[in-house]
């Protein structure tokens, strides 16, 4: 899923910006990398790639702020 | 009596000298230690060349530092100007050249932007905030603040010397920076504390960036009573369900924001999972609200009293409607709109009707409608070096023997309603002709989105060698909807609200809609974008 999300993000909500090398540390909300559109599109990327319905409780600072945290939210959501 | 702006921070630091003045996530400042470091930067600037009524500019993110800024360059007697800190480097070359800036306030966060900014030649000659650029302008640190005096720094200004300039897009994409005075900020300040009765114990959820011209209600107005004003860092505005725990646990009482933030709150706040109950005050403005979303907003805070607040930038604000309670009853549809109300305190307007003579009083829908202009100590000075719309942006009444009163033309069309209310219908130039028929974009707009499966909207014409050929709607429909609706539903149900002429005849449907900076739905990328598939398509069956 990290690279996929990596990819998802430079490719499709970036649009491929010259000189943005996204890190899965990077922290994709205070840096403005992504905007509120781009969290909702982020949003129903992992809904579709995952299978798994995210509910809007979940979509909080803590498990989006960067592409790590999205994948531990994952992982724990897999293995609960 | 306070005459300038900077004199509402000392007035607070006597009174709430305690209280935190600015507060940003886990970041405070009280009036005591803001006033010290206001005088601090005050005196740094005038050390640096700064003198009365040089433009000063704030490149900031949402962060303590920007009210810092803000006051800091009025005691030093400049004018702020704030710059989006995302602008694109064109657009932030055309601000610091267009009002001649020549010191910079920034910080580390926007460093890539100011290096940028500094490889070709421009008017600076100071940053503040980032050091370590090769460059032969004087770069100083946030830090190299504490070795100046904590003394208010001598400067001489008065309520009609110049305090800001906001930047807004003009139409031909030359950006047009608004001046106002520290008379019209006070203004403001003083009439939208007293309507909406704003005391030192409120806690302001300060939603708007500094850029944007809503943003002068945490920064005049809490000072101006004494409260607390809480910048929301820019990742909050993104995620609804952290925003709302914030207001939660900052427990905030007043909100201003555009609706699109309130709607996003709405949908994915989890409202129903938050405490809420400190809210008293709900300000929206910018666009319309839908009613539908107001409503159901107005069920989950039935406390809190809701406030349309209408304005252009070059007035602040100059008229407002409290929405009684009973809107959310049932009754009127949902089609119906919130009216931009009346005119607040020490403010006239006019509707001008096509002649540019005012409507006759007690006249009634049509005769009633027009151009709505305002006369209020609130007013812009005027545009920055733009005599040229100076020159058009006034609607001047003559008085016999003595001159004229001078009114903001706002560009708004607008209906007295029996009681006196306005009804906003649109802007001058987003009503349009189709067919001959008069058509208000922001009619149609209304009526698609009281469509249950709609979230949200915007309305176009397509254009086609100067004349109206069409009118186009794009669609974000509910997630809950999108497999189950179609377009011709949507044209079903538009059918029975609007005129036969004014009902769309291409609707798309999209996964996301463009915004402007401000967070409003930007109806000119979509326009533009359907314009260009038109055109595409038209080629090619050309061919």
């Amino acid at each position: 899923m990290k690279s996929e999300l990596l990819e998802f993000i430079t490719t499709e909500i970036l649009g491929g910006q010259a000189g943005i090398e996204l890190q899965a540390e990077d922290d994709l909300l205070t840096s403005e990398i992504i905007d509120s559109m781009g969290v909702m599109r982020m949003i129903v990327f992992i809904e579709e790639k995952s299978n798994l319905k995210i509910p809007p409780e979940d979509i909080t600072l803590e498990n989006f702020i960067t592409v790590d945290s999205i994948c531990r939210y994952l992982s724990q959501r897999d293995a609960s | 009596m306070t005459y300038v702006l900077s004199e509402l921070l000392d007035r607070a630091s006597d009174s709430e000298s305690t209280r935190a003045a600015f507060r940003c996530q886990s970041d405070e400042i009280t009036y005591q230690e803001l006033v010290s470091r206001c005088n601090q930067l005050g005196n740094l600037l005038l050390e640096q060349g700064v003198r009365r009524g040089d433009r000063v500019g704030i490149f900031l993110p949402r962060c303590l530092e920007t009210a810092i800024a803000v006051f800091g360059i009025l005691k030093a007697g400049a004018a702020f100007v704030p710059i989006d800190p995302l602008t694109p480097l064109a657009r932030l070359r055309q601000i610091v050249a267009d009002c001649d800036i020549r010191h910079l306030i920034t910080n580390r966060k926007q460093r890539k932007s100011v290096e940028r900014l500094l490889q070709e030649r421009t008017t600076l000659a100071c940053v503040l905030g980032i050091e370590n650029i090769e460059t032969p302008v004087r770069m100083l640190s946030w830090e190299s603040l504490s070795q100046y005096a904590e003394q208010p720094p001598a400067v001489q200004i008065h309520e009609q010397d110049l305090a800001y300039i906001m930047y807004t897009s003009g139409s031909t994409g030359c950006p047009k920076g608004i001046v106002h005075t520290h008379f019209s900020g006070l203004s403001y300040a003083e009439l939208s504390a007293s309507t909406y009765s704003v005391r030192p114990q409120d806690c302001i959820g300060n939603h708007s960036p500094l850029h944007f011209d809503m943003s002068t209600f945490g920064y005049f107005t809490g000072p101006f009573a004494g409260a607390t004003t809480a910048i929301i860092p820019a990742a909050y505005t993104k995620i609804p369900a952290s925003l709302s725990e914030l207001m939660q646990s900052e427990q905030m009482t007043i909100w201003y924001s555009v609706p699109y933030a309130l709607i996003q709150l709405l949908l994915r706040g989890v409202l129903d999972q938050r405490d809420l109950s400190s809210l008293r005050w709900v300000l929206f403005g910018g666009e319309p609200f839908p009613i539908k979303h107001l409503r159901a907003l107005m069920s989950a805070w039935p406390q809190a009293r809701f406030s349309n607040v209408y304005g252009p930038a070059e007035v602040n604000q100059c008229t407002y409607y409290h929405v009684p309670s009973h809107w959310n009853a049932e009754g009127s549809g949902d089609q119906a709109q919130i009216p931009i109300g009346k005119t607040w305190d020490r403010t006239e307007g006019l509707v001008l009707a096509d002649d540019d003579k005012p409507v006759e009083v007690g006249a009634t829908g049509e005769d009633a409608t027009g151009e709505l202009v305002i006369r209020s100590p609130t007013m812009m000075r005027g545009y920055w070096a733009r005599p040229d719309l100076d020159a058009t942006a006034f609607y001047r009444r003559q008085i016999e023997d003595s001159g004229s009163d001078v009114f903001y033309r706002t560009g708004d069309i607008v209906r007295v309603e029996n009681d006196g209310n306005y009804t906003f219908l649109g802007r001058k130039d987003r009503q349009i002709k189709i067919r001959g028929y008069r058509v208000e974009i922001d009619d149609i707009e209304a009526a698609l989105s009281a469509h249950p499966a709609v979230e949200e909207v915007g309305a176009y014409p397509i254009v086609r060698e100067s004349v109206v050929v069409e009118i186009a709607a794009t669609l974000l429909l509910r997630a809950d909807s999108r497999a189950t609706t179609k377009k011709e539903d949507i044209t079903a149900f538009a059918s029975k609200l609007l005129p036969v002429y004014a009902v769309p005849t291409r609707i798309s449907f999209v996964d996301r809609l463009p915004r402007t900076t401000s967070g409003k739905i930007d109806r000119l990328q979509l326009q533009e974008l359907a314009q260009q598939t038109q055109t595409a398509n038209i080629s090619h069956h050309e061919i």
